[in-house]
């Protein structure tokens, strides 16, 4: 019999080969701990964030970690119930001719009032950024009652029916449209664009035709070419629940929103929320709470595509310009270059850029220039690009620039077709740093936008926190915030790598 | 030389933008931006634009967005200012030294206004602007909280004792989860308290005497709740204001004013509460309270004076105020609407609104400011009152350190 060696690696054996080893061992735990803490304070707000932006009370306190908004069994009924309603399970809503069912469990211990609880509908709509208009509530519209579900033990089940009957007996093809402007008669404008009048054939479709305000959503059926209102879409169904004294709440199909009354009270904000309206209230509330009255447009859309818009030009200019700078710095002779160096692009980069706030306000004021085309001015040529093209273009060896010119090649040619090719990876880091930078910017637009409809999300973030005394709605702050990070973070996720290469490192090989 | 033809070829290829500026006339107004950009627009909409555009003028609003008082003193002074603005009271006295902002004597009627309202806006016997419309302190409360204590709710009777009686009793009843009373460590809760004792915020001199007798009555007062944790101060429940204390459901009071109510509605829609006006002091039997007012201004420089004062008028018209009345936006700073039906309502929001109303005229109300060296006034008298609530000074002690800062301040 013989022992056979152990596989891979043999063992240390001496005191000092394993004390080496702990050693080994010991500092990658450091290493790692240092890493994990590390990545916890840096990651750990902006996770939370994250978290809480999927909370009804984004401020809760105690923070908790499990939240209802991320359990599948809640988002599956969220999902249920937006099809109950009619508006998808995604969408959610509740559109006429709907029933929706939802479930209250009561634990009522021995000895106290068996009665059930009292159930209403009550108008709920967060005042919104900008627009005032007050949409139609559900509570005028839709009918609430209760009837008991069964006992086991001390819980009771009880069963919540909300039914919206249609203002219309009329069938046909339904679609869906918005309350067109006030005018003499109740018009609606389609998904196409078309603005129609519409026919009231009942008395209560009748009742209703002066609570509509313009842009509310409506469910029409056309039939011959003539549309009758089936009645609004409400994105929210809040119902109020009110259990007896000495009773607790059990459980439910959703989780109440607001509890107040010693938890007697319990308010759900919506009970036909679809996986966006439960989930993703907040962010969908970014979006369709900032929209513009003059134009019906979400003003958060618009900070997005202008945020878009100035990081493209940014990095459309700094690409040509800067390339064409720092080409011209390394290689090309002329007089004042030295100083032109030193003056424009060391020195611009040494004042710190609040040191012209004033002038190059006034300046763009004067021109006119208050607004996202005065800002890529302000911030056309990066004094740091041409630097770091500059520097760049030193490192490729003139012999290539030699051989274009043999060829016959003037210095345009030989920087458009020889150099510029070259120069991948630092145009890649220049558009990287120069996107990010873009899109994070807050000073300047800050300074020279005064339009709202003109803001980049920055700037329009920041409009967020005005609600309420400057206290803010922290929901919309912190969904809007994250949606401003994830441009930014995918483009760090996807291009990180340039970020280490300079290329200064690939220039040797060119 | 060739650098200077480049620049100026530059500068020339960019001014047909600057040509854009319209020839017509044009009045601008400037005010805050949020919810207030959509509902001046409205009130343009509805109120000034069919009038004006008669006369030819069009009218715009452009809201700054942030901080208005930085940003109103950067376009007064870079000259970009609109023709018509808000004018918050409790900054205007920075304004008025700018002499920038038209006086409004003999230009506008100022009769049908609450007297108290145009005081605010009255500086060496000039009105620099005329309310848009107001705000004062008032108690909301959580009728839960009473009724599961069984203590009667706060009334317009109430006493500072006869208060502080039945949060005790309320706070003893339902035991350490809840309070009687979010106290703001802030000269802007506490300032209305000190009103009612008959202190005045600066003598004839201009100095302010927190030694003043008077002023350490509300000042033990104030801090007096927070013993026996009957009063808590917002942070204390990781809220912001006395908004946010009424949402957990766990604080029965709050001293705040119309603003909450919207708050309230959105974010803590089951909550049932009521409102009552501030106590009364024992000794004077009166009130205090604050008015917190922004005002409609004229720019000194306007071009159209005359346009502008057209405008303002508008703005402040009777149907104008009584539209946002009913639309439950603001407070009108008109007195005969003080019938209005709205008033009449029963529900929360407009209770509050009534007695918001009623505020202003009920005992010693001073219009929100704090003098001519900003807000930096406030902070001896915000530190004394963070430093008693928090337990770490006694409230004589503290008054002794703020009546110093206080002096060192105004000896600036």
């Amino acid at each position: 019999m013989t022992v056979l060696p152990a596989a891979g690696r043999a063992a240390p054996t001496s005191p000092d080969e394993r004390w080496l080893a702990r050693r080994r061992w010991a500092r990658a735990g450091w290493l790692y701990a240092f890493m994990l803490l590390m990545s916890l304070f840096f990651l750990g707000p902006f996770l939370m964030g994250v978290l809480s932006s999927f909370k009804d009370n984004p401020n809760e306190y105690p923070p908790r970690l499990l939240i209802p908004q991320l359990s599948a069994r809640y988002i599956g009924a969220a999902y249920n119930l937006g099809v109950q309603g009619g508006g998808g399970g995604w969408r959610g809503g509740l559109h006429p001719g709907r029933t929706v069912t939802f479930d209250v469990q009561v634990r009522s211990p021995a000895g106290t009032p068996p009665a059930p609880p009292t159930v209403s509908l009550f108008p709920y709509q967060p005042v919104s950024l900008v627009s005032i208009t007050r949409f139609a509530q559900a509570r005028d519209f839709a009918q609430v009652s209760l009837t008991p579900a069964g006992t086991r033990g001390e819980v009771r089940s009880y069963r919540v029916t909300v039914r919206y009957p249609a203002l219309t007996r009329q069938t046909g093809r339904v679609l869906s449209a918005q309350i067109g402007a006030p005018g003499d008669r109740l018009t609606a404008t389609l998904p196409d664009g078309r603005t129609v009048p519409l026919t009231l054939d009942t008395p209560e479709a009748q009742a209703v035709q002066y609570t509509l305000a313009q842009y509310q959503p409506v469910e029409l059926v056309e039939r011959g070419g003539t549309y009758f209102l089936r009645g609004p879409i409400f994105e929210r169904t809040p119902l109020q629940v009110d259990i007896q004294r000495g009773q607790t709440l059990a459980g439910g199909t959703l989780p109440p929103s607001d509890q107040q009354n010693f938890g007697r009270s319990l308010a759900y904000r919506n009970i036909t929320p679809g996986v966006l309206g439960y989930t993703f209230n907040n962010y969908r509330r970014a979006f369709n709470e900032t929209t513009n009255p003059a134009t019906g447009r979400s003003l958060f859309f618009t900070w997005m595509t202008n945020t878009f818009l100035y990081a493209f030009l940014r990095v459309a200019a700094a690409v040509v310009l800067c390339s064409l700078a720092g080409y011209a710095l390394a290689r090309l002779n002329f007089p004042g270059k030295t100083l032109i160096f030193l003056g424009f692009v060391l020195f611009a980069q040494m004042v710190p850029s609040q040191v012209n706030l004033i002038s190059n306000y006034v300046l763009l004021k004067d021109l006119g220039l208050l607004n996202l085309w005065g800002l890529w001015l302000n911030g056309l040529v990066a004094a740091g690009g041409v630097f770091l093209m500059k520097q760049f273009f030193e490192g490729i060896p003139r012999e290539l620039e030699e051989s274009a010119a043999i060829d016959g090649a003037g210095p345009f040619t030989t920087f458009w077709r020889v150099m510029l090719p070259q120069a991948g990876p630092a145009l890649v880091a220049l558009a990287i740093t120069q996107f990010q930078g873009a899109w994070n910017d807050f000073f300047w637009p800050l300074i020279l936008l005064r339009e709202n409809t003109n803001f980049t999300l920055t700037v329009g973030l920041s409009n967020f926190r005005e609600l309420y005394g400057g206290q803010g709605d922290y929901g919309l702050i912190l969904a809007g915030a994250v949606l401003s990070a994830i441009p930014v973070i995918l483009v760090f996720v996807i291009f990180q790598r340039y970020f280490v290469s300079t290329g200064a490192d690939s220039a040797v090989k060119g | 030389m060739k650098r200077v033809l480049f620049l100026s070829l530059g500068l020339a290829l960019l001014t047909p933008f600057a040509a854009a500026q319209t020839a017509t006339r044009t009045i601008k107004i400037n005010g805050y931006g949020g919810t207030d950009q959509a509902l001046v627009n409205d009130l343009i909409n509805r109120f000034v634009r069919p009038v004006m555009a008669r006369e030819g003028v069009t009218v715009t609003y452009q809201p700054l967005q942030g901080d208005y008082n930085q940003a109103l003193t950067t376009l007064l002074a870079a000259g970009n200012a609109g023709d018509v603005m808000y004018l918050p009271a409790e900054t205007l006295d920075g304004f008025v030294a700018t002499g920038k902002i038209l006086p409004l004597n003999g230009v506008v009627n100022t009769s049908p206004f609450i007297r108290s309202l145009n005081t605010a806006f009255t500086r060496n016997g000039r009105l620099y602007a005329i309310a848009k419309d107001f705000n004062t302190l008032t108690l909301v409360y959580n009728r839960d909280l009473f009724d599961e204590a069984k203590v009667a709710y706060p009334n317009n009777n109430d006493t500072w004792s006869s208060l502080a009686t039945k949060l005790r009793t309320l706070k003893q009843r339902l035991g350490n989860e809840y309070y009687g009373i979010c106290l703001a460590p802030n000269w802007d809760r506490f300032g209305a308290f000190a009103y009612a004792t008959g202190w005045q915020q600066f003598d004839s001199r201009g100095r302010t005497n927190l030694a003043d007798p008077r002023f350490a009555e509300a000042f033990t007062w104030y801090t007096g709740l927070a013993r026996d944790k009957v009063g808590v101060t917002p942070s204390e429940l990781s809220a912001g204001w006395g908004g946010d204390c009424l949402k957990t459901g766990r604080v029965a009071v709050a001293i705040e004013g119309g603003w909450i109510v919207n708050f309230l509605r959105d974010n803590a829609p089951n909550l049932k509460y009521g409102t009552a006006l501030l106590p009364k002091n024992d000794k004077t039997g009166k009130r205090g309270n604050f008015l917190y007012t922004v005002g409609w201004a004229i720019n000194a420089n306007t071009k159209n004076r005359a346009a502008a004062v057209k405008v303002l008028n508008l703005l402040t018209s009777a149907p104008a105020q009584q539209y946002v009345l009913e639309q439950g936006l603001a407070i009108p700073s008109r007195s005969a609407l003080q019938n209005n039906a709205y008033f009449k309502k029963t529900d929360p929001g407009a209770q509050n609104a009534r007695l918001v109303f009623a505020g202003a005229d009920d005992g010693n109300v001073r219009a929100f400011t704090f003098g001519p060296q900003g807000p930096d006034w406030a902070k001896p008298i915000n530190e004394a009152l963070a430093s008693v609530l928090s337990g770490q000074r006694s409230a004589a002690d503290a008054l002794k350190k703020a009546q110093a800062d206080m002096t060192t301040f105004q000896r600036r």
